[in-house]
């Protein structure tokens, strides 16, 4: 998986210094413009990873509050939106932690060292996601999707890596299951989209 | 074959709900108003405790007419500490940004306990009788106190991270407070 060629999100838009020496300073104007500037693609994590939109929501307040009480900290050693991301995500992060509900999904040992192939529609795949356990699909999008690795998801979860690569094996397995993907195949394709049922019940799970 | 990244990233994005940097302003502002007044109160102790060294101080000094039963230097000592604590309590507060929930709670009651504690000093510095050695132990007593608020604004103040990741702590999550 070639992560440079993934396309930039929002969190990759520049940050002028003008801007963020004034958002520094505490201006509420430069804050607002910080906060419009990433807003979507805050949310759009914090929605991916807790699958709640009512908590994703919550989250991007905290985020964006903990970041402007932390920007001082930024040292511009990468892109704003990337500090900003992982403010966020420890945010998410901590957030299913605090819920408990998860700490069965601590056990599996178990690592995939190759990335499956799916080829599904997306509206399987948004149910299979929705129905996927909480820490293990976000450890998904953020590996997949916001291009961390297994030691950098490590850091953020205060775990070790090997509980990162647990995870999204458990993620991978569990959205074959839910996709109707045999292991270690190239994949028959799952049901046709839009004609039949998902393989398994992929009722939307909110968490909420 | 499409692969999973792939798959995940060409998903919609949600769009976030509207009024958000209205809400996030109006809490940014109310944290505002919270910092000021914090530093406010912290102000008004640190005038409280230089007026009262002024005062005892002056009435603690060696007298040539009534030498004193024990030597000042003690108390003298214990009241230089407790200005340079409260010197550093000072910047600490300026400082720190963030706040666990839990440790504002247990420094509020230490600020508390030193607020008494200044009422009886005071009592002492105005009483020619006073007994100097009550008056060691509650200087002691104030020192012991802002060591404990030095060290809870210390701790909480969230350590600067050399790379862009940042990570919370489980404590850290209960209340982040300006």
């Amino acid at each position: 998986m070639d992560k440079e060629s993934r396309p930039a999100t929002g969190f990759a838009q520049p940050l002028e210094p003008e801007l963020l020496v004034r958002a520094r300073a505490g201006e509420r104007a430069a804050q607002g413009l910080i906060y419009r500037r990433y807003e979507q693609a805050v949310y759009n994590l914090l929605r991916r990873m807790v699958d709640c939109a009512d908590n994703a929501a919550d989250l991007m307040q905290d985020s964006f509050l903990d970041a402007f009480a932390r920007i001082h900290q930024y040292r511009g050693d990468a892109p704003f939106g990337y500090w900003l991301r992982a403010v966020a995500a420890s945010r998410a992060l901590m957030h299913l932690r605090g819920r408990r509900r998860f700490l069965e999904l601590f056990a599996p040992d178990a690592e995939v060292d190759e990335v499956p192939s799916f080829d599904v529609h997306q509206l399987d795949l948004e149910r299979a996601l929705a129905a996927l356990p909480a820490l293990p699909r976000a450890v998904l999008w953020l590996y997949h999707v916001e291009g961390y690795t297994h030691g950098e998801i490590a850091h953020l979860n205060g775990k070790t890596e090997s509980f990162s690569k647990s995870q999204l094996a458990r993620a991978h397995q569990k959205l074959r299951e839910l996709l109707g993907v045999k292991d270690g195949a190239a994949g028959p394709r799952p049901a046709a989209s839009g004609s039949a049922a998902p393989p398994m019940a992929l009722a939307a799970v909110t968490e909420c | 074959m499409k692969d999973l990244s792939r798959s995940l990233q060409e998903l919609p994005a949600f769009v976030p709900p509207g009024g958000g940097w209205q809400s996030l302003a109006l809490r940014l502002d109310a944290r505002q108003r919270q910092r000021r007044h914090r530093r406010q109160w912290a102000g008004g102790c640190a005038l409280a405790a230089s007026v009262l060294l002024a005062v005892v101080l002056p009435r603690w000094a060696p007298s040539e007419a009534v030498p004193a039963a024990t030597p000042p230097d003690a108390v003298v000592a214990l009241m230089q500490q407790s200005q340079a604590l409260e010197q550093r309590l000072s910047r600490l507060k300026a400082d720190a940004g963030v706040w666990n929930g839990a440790l504002a709670r247990s420094a509020a009651g230490l600020q508390r306990d030193v607020a008494l504690l200044d009422v009886q000093l005071s009592d002492v510095a105005f009483n020619p009788d006073a007994d100097r050695r009550a008056a060691e132990a509650l200087w002691q007593r104030r020192v012991s106190l802002l060591k404990q608020l030095v060290a809870s604004h210390a701790a909480p103040t969230l350590v600067q991270s050399t790379t862009p990741t940042a990570v919370l702590d489980e404590d850290e999550a209960e209340v982040l407070e300006l």
